[in-house]
């Protein structure tokens, strides 16, 4: 094993140009979370979802000397791993499955963006929250797995989405009023 | 795969496939003929618009109410449509290949759209200034009924003998009283021109024309007024001295 302790991403990348097997630090450091990702948007088994993330390690690796410097890596390998993901749904016609929104740090973030009441119960609340969230258009979902799942802030997101910061930024809102309209319509007490 | 170890197997399957990264060359040669495509698409764009800016500038603004029931009308009737759409089709070109260069995606549509028209009305007046809008004209001549038709309709709008609108080339004067111009359709004209309102501008053999006036017998022509015809260089090639030998004798009446 190739030692890559202290080694930024970037310098694996350069390392990893020459020799392949400091590729396998790179691919350590994401699998955990970008399988987690995977499972988050797509409505695959585990094993699908596996062979996604090994399609799009390949992918990632074939395309090492388009690495833009400028970009965080975990940015750029989260879009590669969105697209192919985006790639398989038209290929399976999947659909995105329910989101696990269960967590209390996420739930503390919801509450404190979307004004959410502090003094509702927990349990009520992250099973309305989660119920409300999944009635959200996917557009809306996906924005915001990457913000309040994946903890990206607006220009990563906007990095991994192709998608200009001020897009995000009214991406995020419009969720926010989406939510608010489908909490009203279903007449939940948030 | 279901052991989870999605790393290892990544990497084994790179080795056993002999899987290598592209090479940098590859990257670098597709960001440039995006680049490229982009600059291109915004020349073209900015070339359409100087030809746009030059028709318009010729346009028969100093006789519109002779020709037009009203400004909207003639507005309407004598806008460049298809420099227009020309203009258009390659801002969106233009648009589309700098949001997939490597960082557009950062840049918001409407800056994008923007900037490429602001580039190509900049860009555009400047080809005018130089000539280039003339030339370009010039060029697309080559279907001339295409091109009366649809690039510049002003041309098709001044061929119309039977509604008084007649443009062509000078290329006989016959006497104080009568010349003789080709039509833009290569016909003859003897145009009775005794009683019409005279351009400020001398006029001279070769020049373009355009008359207002009314037909009285096969191939006369009564003028009211006469005027020179801006930005009809191509119809000059319609006169000159190969014209004049077709016709040294003068017109029977």
């Amino acid at each position: 094993m190739f030692n890559c302790k202290g080694k930024t991403d970037e310098e694996l990348v350069s390392l990893a140009l020459g020799e392949a097997d400091y590729f396998l630090c790179l691919m350590k450091r994401y699998e955990a979370k970008l399988l987690r990702y995977i499972n988050r948007i797509a409505n695959i088994r585990q094993e699908d979802a596996e062979d996604v993330l090994q399609d799009s390690f390949i992918k990632v690796y074939e395309n090492l000397n388009n690495f833009d410097d400028k970009l965080k890596f975990s940015s750029w390998i989260y879009r590669i791993v969105h697209n192919q993901v985006i790639s398989n749904f038209r290929k399976l016609k999947a659909r995105p499955q329910q989101i696990d929104w269960d967590s209390e740090n996420i739930l503390n973030n919801l509450i404190a963006d979307f004004n959410i009441s502090r003094e509702i119960d927990r349990e009520y609340l992250s099973q309305k929250v989660a119920q409300v969230l999944e009635e959200l258009d996917d557009k809306y979902q996906e924005v915001l797995i990457l913000k309040y799942l994946e903890d990206k802030n607006y220009q990563e997101i906007s990095d991994i989405l192709k998608k200009p910061m001020g897009t995000i930024a009214t991406l995020l809102s419009r969720a926010k009023q989406q939510f608010k309209k489908v909490v009203k319509d279903k007449k939940f007490n948030l | 795969m279901s052991d989870n170890n999605v790393s290892q197997d990544t990497l084994k399957k790179i080795k056993n496939k002999d899987i290598k990264p592209k090479p940098r060359w590859h990257f670098l040669l597709k960001d440039y003929v995006v680049w490229i495509f982009g600059f291109i698409s915004l020349l073209v764009g900015s070339l359409s618009f100087s030809v746009v800016l030059y028709m318009l500038v010729n346009n028969d603004w100093d006789i519109y109410s002779q020709i037009s029931n009203s400004l909207w009308q003639f507005i309407l009737t004598t806008l460049p449509y298809f420099w227009l759409l020309f203009l258009l089709i390659f801002i969106g070109v233009a648009y589309y290949n700098f949001r997939h260069t490597k960082g557009g995606y950062k840049i918001a549509v409407h800056k994008l759209i923007a900037g490429s028209i602001i580039f190509s009305i900049l860009f555009g007046s400047f080809l005018y200034k130089i000539g280039v809008a003339q030339t370009m004209d010039g060029l697309v001549i080559g279907n001339e009924y295409f091109y009366k038709k649809v690039i510049n309709r002003r041309a098709g709008a001044w061929s119309q003998p039977d509604k008084g609108l007649l443009a062509g080339v000078l290329i006989y004067v016959e006497d104080e009283e009568h010349v003789t111009v080709k039509g833009l359709d290569g016909e003859l004209w003897q145009v009775d021109v005794t009683e019409a309102e005279l351009p400020l501008l001398p006029v001279e053999i070769s020049m373009p024309l355009k008359i207002i006036g009314e037909v009285q017998g096969d191939n006369i022509f009564k003028a009211k007024a006469i005027f020179p015809m801006k930005g009809m260089r191509f119809m000059k090639d319609k006169g000159g001295p190969h014209s004049m030998l077709d016709i040294k004798r003068p017109l029977e009446r």
